[in-house]
C-alpha cells in the first residue's frame, strides 16, 4: 500500500482500524508495523481523536423537563392520512386484510351501481310497443306497397 | 420499548412515549446541535424543534428506511442549516461560549499550554466550512456511519469522504503545526 492511500484512509475513516474499509485493513497494518512514516502519521491522528474527544459540549440542564413537558399540539390528521391509516393500520395489518378486500371491491361495485342505472335508459322504448315482437308484428301489418306508383 | 413501537405510539397521540423518546434522543441532538451552532440558546431552540417535529410528523418516520436517530439528526441537521443561513452565518462564532466540560479534564495535569492548544482545536473545529463541520460531527461525535452521515446531509458518499477528509487533514495540520501539540511527548490521557 502506498502512504499516500494510507493517509486518505486516515483522512476519511479515522484512526480507528475497525472503521478502516475491510479489504484495505490488513494491508493499512502491515503498512503501520514495518513503515516508521505510516506509525507517526497514525499517531498524529489518534492524538487528534483524542483531542477532539476532550472537547465535550456543556451539559444542558433542565432541557430534558423542558422538552418532555412542553405542551404538545392535538394531533390532527389529514383526510387522506386518516384513510392511509385506516386501510393499513400500523398495528396488526395481517388482521385488517379485510379492509383492503373491501376497498379493491369498491370499483366493481360503483360499475355495478352506475351500470343499473344506466340500464333503464337503455331499454327506454316507446310505451306503444313494448316488446319487440309487438313492434315486429305492428311493422308486417304495414302496407309496405303503399306510395309505389303502379304502372 | 424499541423506538418503532414508542414511534407508532407517538404517531396516535402517546404522550408518554413521546418523553421517553426524548429522554433517549436529546443528549445526542443537543450536542450535534451545539457543535454546528456554538451557541447554547440557539441550541435549546433546536432542539424543542426538532421534538415537535418528531412529535407533528411521527407517521412520516420509515423504520426500514432508517433509524430513527438517523431520522432526528436530518431533521435537527436542516433546522441548524436554515438557522445559519438566515443568520447570515456559515462559521461558529470566533469566541468560545463556556469552556468544555472535557477540556479541563483532560488537561488536568499536563499544564496551561495543553489546555491552550486544545481551545486552539476548539476554534479550529468552528472556523471550519459548514459542511466539513456537520461531516465531522456526526461521523466522529454522532458515530454515524460515513454513507448514514452522506443521507443526513443529503449528499452523496463521495462528496461526504471529501469533505471529512477536508476537515481532518485540515485539523491535524492545525493541531500538530502548533507549538505545543509538537512538542507534546506524552500521549494525551484517554478519556474514561
Amino acid at each position: 500500500m502506498k502512504p499516500e492511500t494510507f493517509t486518505e484512509i486516515l483522512e476519511t475513516y479515522g484512526s480507528k482500524p475497525e472503521d478502516w474499509p475491510e479489504a484495505s485493513r490488513a494491508a493499512c497494518q502491515r503498512l503501520v508495523a514495518q513503515d516508521a512514516h505510516a506509525k507517526g502519521l497514525l499517531d498524529q491522528f489518534e492524538r487528534l481523536a483524542v483531542g477532539l474527544d476532550s472537547l465535550e459540549p456543556p451539559s444542558f440542564e433542565g432541557l430534558e423537563k423542558r422538552i418532555a413537558d412542553q405542551s404538545l399540539p392535538p394531533k390532527r390528521q389529514e383526510l387522506i392520512e386518516s384513510l392511509i391509516h385506516w386501510l393499513l393500520p400500523q398495528s396488526s395489518p395481517t388482521q385488517m386484510l379485510w379492509r383492503l378486500g373491501i376497498t379493491a371491491c369498491l370499483p366493481l361495485v360503483s360499475g355495478m351501481i352506475i351500470g343499473t342505472l344506466n340500464q333503464s335508459d337503455l331499454i327506454n322504448i316507446d310505451d306503444n310497443y313494448p316488446y319487440w315482437e309487438d313492434e315486429l308484428i305492428m311493422l308486417s301489418l304495414n302496407d309496405l306497397s303503399e306510395g309505389l306508383d303502379t304502372p | 420499548m424499541t423506538d418503532e413501537e414508542l414511534m407508532r405510539a407517538v404517531a396516535e397521540g402517546d404522550q408518554k412515549a413521546y418523553q421517553q423518546l426524548v429522554r433517549a434522543h436529546l443528549n445526542a441532538i443537543s450536542h450535534y446541535a451545539y457543535r454546528l451552532l456554538g451557541n447554547r440558546k440557539d441550541v435549546e431552540d433546536i432542539c424543542q424543534e426538532v421534538f415537535l417535529k418528531m412529535w407533528l410528523n411521527a407517521t412520516s418516520w420509515q423504520a426500514e428506511r432508517s433509524r430513527l436517530s438517523t431520522w432526528l439528526h436530518r431533521i435537527a441537521h436542516n433546522l441548524c442549516i436554515d438557522y445559519l443561513r438566515r443568520h447570515g452565518r456559515t462559521e461558529m462564532s470566533d469566541e468560545l461560549p463556556a469552556e468544555p466540560t472535557g477540556l479541563s479534564k483532560l488537561s488536568e495535569g499536563h499544564g496551561e499550554e495543553l489546555q491552550q492548544d486544545l481551545k486552539r482545536l476548539d476554534i479550529a473545529i468552528s472556523r471550519l466550512p459548514e459542511k466539513q463541520r456537520c461531516s465531522l460531527a456526526l461521523c466522529h461525535y454522532a458515530g454515524f456511519s460515513n454513507q448514514e452521515a452522506a443521507d443526513i446531509m443529503n449528499l452523496s458518499l463521495k462528496a461526504l469522504e471529501s469533505n471529512i477528509a477536508r476537515a481532518r487533514r485540515s485539523l491535524r495540520e492545525q493541531f500538530e503545526g502548533s507549538q505545543i501539540a509538537a512538542k507534546q511527548k506524552h500521549p494525551y490521557p484517554q478519556k474514561q
